[in-house]
């Protein structure tokens, strides 16, 4: 039928083939468009007309991507080279091996207790853990036992692919998902539409009389258009239930196709009969509701997950490396090794972490550390990958590549995070898993009843049971928590906080005392010079500058910041080198300058000297003031003072005070004098304050507070008080996430702002009533739904609706929290 | 007379099913003209844009429907209720579908003159919607939804026919507002559709399309030519 005068030209606005009798032309920028027809033509002109030109453009650009076909790798046995091995498999201190896979297929709780059931069973496997919300699992396997391979083969002997998680492939991967939902999404929503639309003649033919024939009619043409929704749509539910029954495990999927297919089988049966009403609207609705409850599920835990994917994005694809003649090549970051000589431009991301060879420049390490301001670094000091470099060019020499990097340690920090579950999530799978068999129990004693003893009148005991299959499906019990968590760690991730499990956001709701260390806690943990002072006959421009050079000899803190302070003032270290320079180990320096003898120290070193003081001298860890006092003696007269002081952070009043309206009771335990402390503990209200202790009397400390039925959170820099910090219910490490800290707390804080203290308490407290909320919606939803569509009040069409409600609004109410955000 | 049946239902759902691919291709655009720039820069606020561009063709299609109902109930009036010119009326309507549709089917296009000349009378209205249209906001798609209901379109046209045939203000408005719902959905997810459904699929589904059309003008006449004939035959044999 198709017109012998079509053209191989196709219309520019529709692509139809546009027959050469009827070609429409525009003309654009000196071209000659062809469209098909007026219309075509008219919406062109309107597009280009409202400004809306580009569209063509991109519509050129946007390619259609091929999908990630899981089916064409399942080549198991090339993961057990020893070069893909070692990229995706991490071996343990223990000998034991590690990995992260990413699993296709997972839809339920069910799934998700199946696999790891199933998998744990199996031997050389010792540990597997499954993410509802990540589609990842983390496997631990003997790799004497069992191979890489055999362990991917086992996850598809059961229906579920699983392959080496890579993030390129993950994002691939949940694009085609998407694409894949929405298709069978539109398909399902389109026959539900319309068998709607024949539905209602049916309905209204009820009321108002219908001859057989039209009746019959639309019934076949409801069971017609039905059928790309059972057959196409409802595939994943298939796939899923045929999974199940291989296994003999029931899950969500077999309950929906069970369902499903009763309803279908029943009203084909009855059409073909002519013995009673079909519910072919009924299937296709079904379908419908359940598939826009996985398109938003996969939207929104697509958004909850994007951190990991959103960090490794960070790193660059490319760097350029320098060969020994100073040439410059271009290499994958694989490539690069340690020693390595990078050069950096301005606008590029740091590759790899390292130490700055030649020039200097200004680092954003806002991606890392949070830290909006700039760094300013020169040659000797440390960069680290995934930063940007905003100024200048400089060459980097690479000191730990790869999976050792700060960047790809804090990824997989988070990746492990999600991996660990809370208890209350454990139950929830468990329960989930029994519960399929409870309902499938409860639908065929309800199908026994209705059948047998019931009078349903005009109600059928085949469709009573299926309500109950589909309105009982514990999908919102398994999503639940999961979803609480992943937007949980979602907000802490951006506001620069690290988790290492997600057992932790249930621990740290649950606090009742915090303990913080001092030094490098609430206080900067670096000296600042807050006042000099003249002593004798000398004024500070004439003696000050004299022990710069004794102090650039140093290497100390105190020396530092000295010098620092001299900077501020723009004084200038005279260009002599000290004779007989000397150091006092805890007491202070003294040197020749100018043939004059100069001593920089404390009281104790004066002292030493057989140099008077003063009567306002500090003698150190003696005083109530955490205050350093430096004299400066030149030619054995008393010149002046320099008074130093270990800074208090400066939000840490605000917080402490924030924790105590929290009623969160406070400690500070310090290896300090206990003096220096008590100030420190009265300055900022603290309850409990004790100084002089050693880290195993700090963990003895913790101890006691835990026997005392106690929830400890412990606040340190994460190296001093490393002990302290794993005895604590939860360790948080307040130091740059550049630090050591990363391995030893329980959560890392990228920042070194102490607010985020109190953002892992509300974000803690949140989860937890999150958590709290989506359950008590489940059982709630649950509790009303499954009597209800036992006494046969609920068809089938509001069980499935019912069912999608209760999955979208647990998840909803995650993804609520999650745009809130949180308040301090 | 109010000339709308259940069966006519059948009809118009059939033809919004195997028209919405050819909507896809000629409307669609419209559509993702205006979404791929808010999905870019603005992903959240899509649903204002495709709910003003929605609410746009409802106002559109209904307004039209209604018209052209009222026009058709306006005739029946003059002419007489159950008239034997209202009759013929319909079955002028009825050919006309009969024609545009074995159009579509077998490939040629509605008389591009008189396609031409209506398409150059609805320049006056899409004139001033493009005018509008140029503005910023989730109000710019509501000129574009209404616009749909104005475009030169074949398939739409026979629609109005029917609408026109249904002598009723109300079943005028409902006639159109269903074929617009139907093929709302495909339109919104036009780019997705576009992206799978091949031009030669879509092609077909205008040929078939055209061939319900003409199933509709069949009908319309069948029913219409009894009332005709009884007609003709009293004129015959007034006995």
């Amino acid at each position: 039928m198709v017109s012998a005068n079509t053209t191989d030209t196709s219309c520019i606005h529709c692509f139809l083939p546009i027959d050469q009798d009827s070609v429409y032309h525009r003309q654009h920028e000196g071209e000659t468009l062809d469209f098909c027809c007026l219309g075509c033509a008219t919406v062109w002109e309107t597009i280009h007309g409202s400004g809306l030109g580009s569209y063509y453009a991109q519509r050129e650009i946007t390619g259609d991507e091929s999908p990630v076909d899981f089916e064409s790798t399942q080549d198991f046995k090339r993961f057990d080279r020893e070069g893909v091995f070692r990229s995706y498999v991490k071996q343990r201190d223990d000998g034991l091996h590690e990995i992260s896979l990413l699993v296709d297929g997972i839809h339920c709780a069910a799934c998700i207790w199946l696999i790891e059931k199933f998998l744990q069973q199996s031997h050389g496997i010792h540990e597997v853990l499954l993410n509802i919300g990540t589609h990842r699992a983390f496997v631990v396997w003997d790799q004497q036992s069992v191979k890489l391979s055999e362990i991917l083969e086992r996850f598809h002997k059961i229906g579920y692919t699983a392959l080496p998680y890579d993030p390129a492939l993950h994002e691939q991967h949940q694009q085609s998902l998407l694409r894949q939902i929405l298709l069978r999404l539109a398909v399902s929503g389109f026959c539900a539409g319309n068998i709607m639309l024949f539905s209602i003649s049916l309905y209204a033919g009820y009321f108002s009389g219908m001859e057989e024939e039209y009746k019959f009619l639309f019934e076949a043409i409801s069971g017609l258009l039905s059928l790309p929704a059972m057959a196409y749509s409802a595939i994943p539910f298939w796939q899923g239930a045929w999974r199940a029954m291989r296994i003999r495990q029931p899950n969500m999927d077999f309950l929906i196709a069970l369902g499903i297919g009763i309803t279908f089988t029943y009203s084909v049966v009855m059409l073909l009969t002519k013995t009673g009403d079909t519910y072919f609207d009924s299937c296709a609705m079904i379908i419908f509701f359940l598939l826009i409850g996985r398109t938003l599920e996969h939207l929104t835990k697509t958004k909850v997950i994007s951190i990991t994917e959103r960090l490794s994005s960070l790193s660059p694809k490319f760097a350029a490396r320098l060969n020994e003649d100073g040439e410059e090549a271009t290499v994958t970051l694989d490539e690069i090794e340690t020693d390595d000589r990078l050069l950096v431009r301005p606008g590029d991301t740091v590759p790899v972490d390292g130490i700055i060879e030649s020039g200097e420049t200004e680092i954003d390490e806002s991606s890392l550390t949070g830290e909006s301001q700039w760094r300013f670094v020169t040659a000797g000091e440390n960069i680290f990958g995934g930063t940007a470099n905003q100024s200048n060019a400089f060459v980097m020499v690479a000191q730990a590549v790869g999976q050792d990097t700060i960047l790809q340690r804090i990824v997989r920090l988070v990746e492990d995070a999600s991996q660990r579950k809370p208890k209350i999530q454990r139950i929830a799978d468990h329960v989930a898993s029994w519960f399929v068999w409870v309902v499938l129990l409860l639908a065929l004693g309800t199908w026994a009843y209705w059948n047998w003893w019931g009078d349903g009148g005009t109600k059928s005991p085949w469709l009573i049971a299926v309500s109950v299959i589909i309105i009982a499906c514990p999908c919102a019990l398994g999503l639940a928590t999961p979803t609480a968590i992943l937007a949980g760690t979602s907000i802490a991730t951006r506001l620069g906080l690290l988790f290492k499990g997600g057992d932790l956001l249930e621990e740290a709701a649950r606090i009742t005392d915090i303990i913080f260390d001092k030094t490098g806690t609430l206080s900067q943990g670096t000296m600042q010079v807050i006042s000099v002072h003249d002593l004798g006959g000398q004024k500070m421009s004439q003696w000050f500058p004299l022990i710069l050079p004794l102090e650039h000899l140093a290497h100390h803190p105190i020396a530092e910041a000295i010098e620092n302070y001299a900077l501020s003032l723009d004084y200038q270290r005279p260009p002599m080198d000290p004779q007989l320079f000397r150091t006092y180990p805890g007491r202070g320096i003294s040197g020749y300058i100018d043939n004059q003898f100069i001593i920089a120290g404390n009281c104790l070193l004066l002292k030493e000297h057989g140099i008077p003081l003063p009567e306002s001298a500090v003698i150190p860890n003696s005083l109530q003031q955490p205050y350093l006092e430096i004299y400066v003696v030149i030619n054995q007269t008393l010149q002046g003072k320099i008074v130093l002081q270990d800074m208090l952070r400066k939000e840490a009043p605000e917080i402490l005070k924030t924790l105590q309206q929290m009623k969160i009771h406070t400690h500070i335990l310090s290896g300090d004098h206990q003096n220096a402390v008590n100030y420190l503990a009265q300055h900022l209200s603290i309850e409990e304050a004790h100084g002089n202790l050693l880290p195993d009397q700090k963990l003895e400390y913790i101890q006691k507070l835990q026997e005392q039925g106690k929830r400890v959170l412990m606040v340190g820099d994460g190296i001093n008080d490393a002990p302290a910090l794993n005895q604590a219910n939860v360790g948080i490490a307040v130091r740059n996430a550049t630090d050591i800290s990363l391995d030893t707390a329980d959560i890392v804080l990228m920042h070194s702002q102490l607010h985020g203290i109190l953002h892992v308490l509300q974000i803690s407290k949140q989860t937890r009533k999150l958590i709290k909320q989506n359950l008590g919606i489940s059982l709630i939803y649950n509790a009303l739904t499954i009597p209800a569509a036992m006494m046969g009040w609920i068809n089938p069409l509001f069980a499935a609706l019912a069912m999608a409600c209760s999955s979208i609004l647990v998840t909803l109410n995650a993804l609520r929290f999650r745009q809130a955000g949180i308040k301090y | 007379m109010v000339d709308f049946y259940l069966i006519d239902f059948a009809f118009l759902f059939t033809l919004g099913i195997t028209a919405s691919l050819h909507c896809v291709g000629m409307c669609g655009g419209i559509a993702c003209s205006y979404a791929i720039p808010v999905s870019q820069k603005f992903p959240k606020a899509l649903w204002k844009y495709h709910s003003t561009y929605v609410l746009g063709r409802i106002l559109a299609y209904s307004w039209i429907g209604a018209l052209l109902g009222a026009v058709g109930m306006g005739f029946g009036f003059v002419a007489g209720p159950d008239s034997t010119l209202q009759h013929v009326g319909t079955v002028f309507a009825a050919l006309i579908m009969l024609i545009g549709g074995a159009a579509s089917t077998f490939g040629r296009k509605w008389p591009d003159r008189i396609a031409s000349v209506i398409s150059s009378s609805f320049r006056v209205f899409t004139a001033p919607v493009r005018q509008w249209s140029t503005r910023f906001g989730p109000w710019r798609a509501l000129p574009l939804g209404m616009l749909s209901g104005i475009l030169p379109c074949g398939m739409m046209w026979a629609v109005e026919l029917r609408a026109l045939a249904t002598n009723s203000l109300l079943w005028g408005m409902v006639t159109m507002l269903v074929f617009c719902l139907i093929t709302t959905p495909p339109l919104l997810m036009a780019s997705t559709i576009m992206a799978k459904v091949s031009p030669r699929f879509r092609f077909r589904s205008v040929q078939f399309a055209g061939i319900i059309v003409m199933g509709m003008g069949a009908y319309l006449i069948w029913k219409h030519y009894v009332a005709i004939q009884t007609w003709f035959l009293y004129l015959c044999d007034p006995i």
